[in-house]
């Protein structure tokens, strides 16, 4: 392997695991394993998809890296610092270069506030502006750079629509100027027609800005068009990933091949190869061995004893399943 | 009406009164669907197409509805649905025509099990004792799928999963045989492997049972994959309307092509190479309706003073597809 430069965001042995309480003491009857044993990296100027359905974690997994929630245990290093062990302090000042956008741009939005004093408050927090005309400035190129023009400067969240909320969303993501955003599916809220304007907005802006990203989302398609590298994940764990080419058109995983498979594409000639079976079990009591086998149409009895580590199966490929003779990757044809 | 026609929708309007004035939900729609038939209603929010099926269900009490939804009722006879009583109308829902919406979550009861509210849907429906309607629940609650129906008739809704539920719902909906089911976006809060299973799962009902389906989604994915026909939505309008293939292969109208060519395809990243386009601007607000063609301020085919000024009306451009665009002929030509 040629030599590599250290990767933006490393994350290493990522857990979560939630308490399960009962009673008015709270007592402890079981833990939800949210996130277990998770590891990747996300390189610089790199968009990393993390796929997977509800209950997968790959929202936990999100907020973790940004310590929005606190990890139960394992480590996550952005640019050569670790977070997991910065103090409050020195992390407020570190989110500068780490931001999030969330699904649900009405929520993230004060109902109160004009888009001028939304995009404006993060600049003071983190005195980013020496005065009032550079601020004001700042804003409505903020504003420019996701299409908005400066008559919104006095508008509120309530007199705009979705798609344009949720580019303030962006617009203020970015107006610290960070490296690397979260995007926790920035898409799903909007109607069709405006999904692919947001999406089209953040490959533009990666490309502009050069940024990174864990872009999560249950959309497989979208989420092809705009990675570089996918994980898929179930049950909390890392099923596979990969270049998002390699795990959309040539997979090694029997969960991947499901979900491609039950993704719905507006093609009237494609024929469904598999019917998904079963639902994704509880993770306060997850399968043992391999997570997914329950729902496996090609599990075989070893697959219950130990949990597969994910293995090389191609450039920059991984998968976790320990069968290399049944998926064909052709679930679309 | 034709032989085969189950239900014909002719020139419905539905307007709601709100505080800034008169909203026209839906705007002299017309379609019909045979027997058997699957037809998708596609759309975005604003569209008309929940308002739409919920019209045809007469669910819509604030509303002012008017035209006519004519109904072959399972005795034979036709029957205005909008001209029908309170208690008339009871009877055509649930024997005739069923629903299933998008949260199976709130159209259940959480104090009652799922065996009871079961049993008294069946029993308000058809005249029979308990212990008929229990069989009858258990062997429907089998029929879409649900393992162990038994235990899932003693089980309260929130002890099920957002799948659970709505097999649940489609059991209900179909306990009575009804001859058309309108399913308004009934697995759009679901994940996509249980999506699978319960459009295959519907799928395989409807041949079963060879009831029609009026599927209401904003989906093109799940158009493509269940329905024979599909009515394409737009500010309150049809914009367009025709077989699934040819709508999926000629689309006609561009806000339609503009749709498919906006949406990622998966696995094609490779030979498709071309970046997606989207539809730019937003959904007109339903109290500030544009003038002639309501689609024009997106339109990249946009002509100043054709498309802006009259309405354009629905034609048919090929055998049984319809397209509301005033420049469809030369667009056609320009595209062939």
């Amino acid at each position: 392997m040629t030599a590599e430069p250290p990767p933006l965001l490393k994350v290493e042995g990522l857990r979560k695991w939630f308490d399960i309480t009962r009673g008015v003491f709270g007592r402890k009857v079981g833990q939800v394993k949210a996130v277990d044993d998770v590891s990747f990296f996300v390189r610089s100027h790199e968009v990393l998809g993390l796929a997977g359905e509800s209950g997968s974690g790959k929202t936990t997994i999100g907020r973790s890296v940004l310590r929005l929630i606190e990890p139960t245990a394992g480590k996550v290093t952005f640019d050569n610092v670790e977070v997991t062990s910065l103090g409050a302090r020195e992390m407020r000042q570190f989110r500068r270069r780490m931001q999030i956008v969330f699904q649900d741009p009405l929520a993230a939005l004060n109902p109160q506030m004009t888009i001028e004093e939304i995009l404006s408050e993060p600049l003071t927090v983190q005195g980013l502006a020496r005065n009032a005309a550079g601020r004001r400035d700042r804003v409505v190129e903020l504003l420019d750079s996701v299409a908005l023009s400066a008559d919104y400067l006095t508008r509120r969240p309530s007199d705009m629509s979705g798609g344009q909320r949720q580019r303030v969303v962006i617009a203020r993501a970015l107006s610290v100027n960070p490296e690397f955003i979260v995007a926790d599916e920035p898409v799903s809220a909007l109607d069709v027609s405006i999904q692919a304007q947001i999406i089209a907005l953040l490959v533009e802006l990666k490309t502009r800005l050069g940024l990174s990203m864990l872009f999560i989302s249950h959309d497989l398609a979208a989420m092809e068009y705009i990675s570089d590298r996918i994980a898929v994940l179930y049950l909390g764990r890392i099923m596979e990933i990969g270049p998002s080419t390699e795990v959309c058109g040539n997979y090694k995983h029997p969960y991947t091949e499901m979900l491609i498979s039950a993704a719905p594409q507006p093609d009237p000639d494609r024929k469904r190869r598999i019917i998904p079976v079963g639902e994704i079990p509880s993770a306060a009591s997850p399968p043992s061995g391999c997570v997914f086998r329950t729902r496996c149409a090609y599990a075989l009895p070893e697959c219950a004893s130990v949990v597969p580590p994910l293995r090389n199966v191609g450039a920059d490929h991984y998968t976790s399943c320990i069968r290399d003779d049944v998926v064909s990757g052709k679930a679309l044809a | 009406m034709g032989n085969d026609v189950l239900i014909e929708v002719d020139d419905v309007s539905v307007t709601f009164p709100s505080r800034q004035g008169l909203i026209r939900a839906v705007r002299n729609v017309s379609f019909e669907i045979k027997r058997g038939e699957i037809v998708a209603l596609v759309g975005e929010s604003g569209s008309g197409k929940s308002t739409t099926g919920l019209a045809m269900m007469r669910l819509m009490p604030t509303a002012g509805i008017s035209g006519a939804i004519r109904l072959v009722r399972k005795d034979g006879k036709p029957a205005d649905l909008l001209k029908l009583n309170e208690a008339e109308v009871r009877g055509v829902r649930g024997n005739d025509v069923a629903m299933i919406f998008q949260e199976p979550m709130s159209s259940l009861d959480p104090v009652f099990t799922i065996g009871t509210q079961m049993c008294e849907a069946a029993r308000v429906h058809q005249r029979i004792s308990r212990r008929e309607a229990y069989v009858a629940s258990v062997k429907a609650l089998d029929a879409v799928g649900l393992p162990d129906p038994e235990q899932v008739m003693l089980a309260f809704q929130h002890k099920l999963s957002g799948g659970m539920r709505q097999r649940v719902m489609i059991a209900m909906a179909l306990a009575s045989h009804p001859s058309l089911l309108i399913a308004d976006e009934p697995t759009t809060a679901l994940d996509v492997t249980i999506q699978a299973q319960i459009v295959d799962h519907l799928k395989m009902l409807q041949r079963q049972t060879g009831m029609a389906i009026l599927f209401i989604t904003h989906n093109l994915g799940l158009v493509a994959e269940i329905a024979d026909r599909a009515i394409v939505m737009y500010a309150g309008e049809i914009v367009e309307s025709g077989s699934v293939r040819e709508l999926f292969r000629r689309p006609r109208m561009p806000y339609t092509a503009g749709l498919l060519n906006s949406l990622p395809r998966l696995g094609r990243k490779k030979d498709l190479g071309a970046p997606i386009e989207p539809i730019p601007g937003s959904l007109p607000s339903p109290l500030a309706m544009p003038d002639g063609c309501k689609f024009h301020p997106r339109c990249r085919h946009f002509t100043p003073g054709l498309c802006d000024s009259g309405p354009p009306t629905l034609e048919t451009c090929e055998d049984a597809h319809q397209v509301r665009c005033a420049r469809w002929r030369d667009l056609a030509r320009a595209a062939s």
